[in-house]
């Protein structure tokens, strides 16, 4: 199925440009409103709408495209947009970024369209769409190294060797629309009415215009429709959100999130559509009474977990939906570290770097599984610290006489320590010792080459009883891990 | 096929109580027997292991090492675990105590985060990861709840170090009772004491870590 569909994408925008009050999202909302009844927003910084029936308004696909482009450049000449119109969700989504780059719109006509996807490359897929990467990878093995490629093998063999992904994959090669405006098949859709009218008659009707309020009070409906579809496992990736006024006053949008809709995201759509609605009295639009209704509804789902849980007491690898959680996660807080452990190897305590989670592929272990490290000459013998001091923590290590111990040129200790004393005066005393164990690193090369020696100490205070690793540079003994 | 799926479950749900499928079965059996942890931490929980859905506080001078013993088990049996804000873990000595570090993610929230992002972030992992591991965690109390909730409705196992708002289900209390010194840091003996809220307790003396850096039973 074709529905000629019109993508316009900001690729620079982050969701802090939408969720903070910058006003061009709101602007650009506002000329997608007079320009088509209906639109999408995907991922907070495209938008989608057919264009059917406002090409017809305007006279004609290229007359609505050109008046899209002016709206936009008039309003924001500075802001990177892209404009693309094709055959399916897909075709557009590449003509528009085509169109950020090449700084103007992009049309692709349907008689283009078959010759054009020929010749893509099968990567595409990955970049554009929600095909996974492993897939693409078994083209490439498989010899299939253009989309046109793949067309040939033809839907069957695609459906017999890859199952739902593969009839997907050929639908979108040959520029077929996957996904509906308004979907009519798969999941029944989850509907939930919060119902303000009540709230109204407790003498709330005149805040029921303040966008904070009414949000607050569609939280518990939020709640349960999070809780209904995910009780059905399943994650709402498309959701209507439809206000109406007790005048009969309508406002409606659909939202898309690849990353799957919670509780707080669908808060942040209600606040940027109540925003847009309810913030300028002046809008003609603007409600000429209170909001007595909103309605979430969810028009496309997925299953939250990737793989069926088998029967019994095997457990299902869980995989997918840590990978959407840790997605979640980084949303809410987008400075967020997530990492994973993997082996560096090197002289330092742990052998254990972390790279960042969008550089590893979860659901491939095979390089992050545990390595044995063998013990060498100077390692920190097992059992290991358990927590590393960030930072590292300088310490003086004195004798039965409080002179400073130091590491001599035979890799002795000057004298026993008894005491391991810290900056704010605080005294620990030594109740067992082991080492020095000398490191010499990078010895070859003078710029980076370094020499210390580690001990191992238990220490006590009054009740408390603690085991370090000291590490002695310089003559400057520092606490680097704890073994807590 | 999803159409099917979907019916199967509506007809199921019309049937609360009678009829399950293997999933709500797993949970309930995985609730029942608890989750796998190692042998010598078995006569801890009442129910043999660590419970889905239950918030454990972990306390006292072991409770790090003691919190990775508890779920070393479960992540070779491929549970996946996510350490929250403990970025100064020693990966090394975490595998050693026998986590499969494949089946580990490390989430730290920035130091600008505020405790409204701080409580988001743990309520999404909670709600993936079979087990979180969090130091300190800032939330409001009334957030705290909410995560406790969705750690229930998930079945996730969460951990709780440090100072934190939680309304926990069962405190573990790991104290070293004996560090073992010859030439070297041999092993430290810890007695962990387990309390929960029906006021059950139980206690157990093990060596963790031991010469190797796992944890093993300790010997009478």
């Amino acid at each position: 199925m074709h529905m000629r569909t019109l993508i316009l994408s900001f690729p620079e925008w982050n969701h802090d440009v939408v969720t903070g009050h910058n006003n061009k999202f709101d602007a650009i909302v506002s000329e997608l409103d007079h320009i088509t009844a209906h639109f999408e927003v995907d991922n907070h910084n495209s938008f989608l709408f057919p264009v059917r029936g406002p090409a017809r308004y305007f006279g004609g696909e290229d007359a609505l495209v050109q008046h899209v482009y002016t709206v936009i450049t008039s309003l924001f000449p500075d802001l990177v947009c892209g404009i693309g119109v094709g055959d399916s969700r897909f075709v557009a989504r590449l003509a528009s970024a085509q169109s950020c780059h090449s700084r103007a719109p992009v049309v692709v006509a349907s008689r283009d369209t078959h010759d054009l996807l020929r010749v893509l490359p099968v990567q595409v897929l990955f970049e554009y769409t929600d095909i996974a990467a492993d897939v693409v990878a078994v083209f490439q093995h498989l010899g299939l190294h253009t989309l046109g490629h793949v067309v040939d093998v033809g839907e069957t063999p695609l459906i017999d060797r890859f199952g739902i992904v593969g009839q997907h994959v050929f639908a979108l090669a040959t520029g077929q629309d996957t996904e509906l405006f308004i979907p009519s098949i798969g999941h029944k859709p989850v509907v939930k009415v919060s119902d303000l009218d009540n709230m109204a008659h407790h003498g709330l009707s005149d805040a029921m215009n303040d966008s904070s309020i009414v949000v607050a009070m569609t939280q518990t409906s939020i709640d349960e429709f999070v809780q209904e579809v995910s009780f059905q496992g399943l994650q709402c990736l498309r959701l209507r959100i439809s206000c109406e006024t007790d005048h009969g006053e309508h406002n409606e949008r659909i939202w898309c999130d690849t990353r799957g809709f919670d509780g707080k995201s669908i808060t942040e759509r209600l606040v940027w559509q109540l925003r847009h609605w309810l913030g300028d009295a002046n809008n003609e639009e603007h409600p000429t009474s209170y909001i007595s209704a909103v309605v979430f509804e969810s028009l496309e789902c997925r299953s939250i977990a990737s793989d069926a849980v088998t029967l019994w007491d095997v457990r299902s690898d869980n995989t997918e939906r840590v990978v959407r959680a840790l997605a979640r996660a980084v949303v809410a807080d987008e400075h967020a570290q997530i990492t994973v452990p993997v082996h560096k190897g090197g002289r330092d305590v742990s052998t254990f770097g972390a790279i960042n989670m969008s550089q590893v592929d979860l659901h491939n272990d095979d390089d992050r599984r545990s390595v044995q490290e063998n013990e060498w000459n100077g390692s920190v013998p097992t059992p290991r610290p358990i927590t590393l001091c960030h930072p590292e923590v300088p310490v003086v290590l004195r004798d039965a006489l409080s002179r400073a111990v130091v590491v001599t040129g035979r890799h002795d200790l000057s004298s026993d320590p008894t005491h391991v004393c810290f900056a704010d005066g605080m005294s620990w005393n030594v109740v067992a010792w082991a080492g020095p164990w000398p490191v010499e690193e990078r010895w070859w090369d003078p710029q980076r080459w370094r020499r210390h020696a580690r001990l191992q100490v238990v220490a006590s205070s009054g009740e408390s009883t603690a085991a370090w690793l000291l590490s002695v540079e310089s003559r400057q003994w520092k606490i680097i891990a704890s073994y807590q | 096929m999803e159409t099917r799926s979907t019916s199967v479950q509506s007809v199921l749900a019309q049937m609360p109580g009678t009829v399950s499928t293997a999933q709500q079965l797993l949970q309930r059996t995985t609730a029942l027997h608890g989750r796998p942890v190692v042998p010598s931490l078995q006569p801890l929980f009442p129910r043999g292991g660590l419970e889905p859905g239950v918030i454990y506080d972990c306390c006292g001078q072991a409770a790090v090492s003691f919190a990775c013993a508890a779920i070393a088990a479960s992540t070779q049996d491929n549970a996946w675990a996510c350490f929250f804000n403990l970025s100064s873990l020693n990966m090394q000595a975490v595998a050693d105590i026998g986590v499969a570090l494949h089946r580990v993610v490390s989430a730290q929230c920035s130091e600008k985060a505020t405790s409204s992002q701080q409580a988001h972030v743990l309520a999404s992992l909670v709600e993936g990861f079979d087990f979180v591991v969090a130091q300190s965690p800032r939330c409001t109390p009334s957030a705290a709840r909410a995560i406790a909730a969705r750690a229930q409705r998930h079945g996730s196992t969460v951990l709780l170090l440090g100072q934190h708002t939680f309304r926990t289900d069962a405190v573990i209390t790991a104290n070293v009772s004996e560090w073992v010194f010859t030439d070297r840091l041999v092993s430290r003996n810890v007695r962990v004491v387990f309390n929960d809220r029906q006021h059950r307790r139980a206690s157990a003396q093990v060596v963790l870590p031991n010469a190797q850096g796992s944890i093993s039973s300790c010997a009478a």
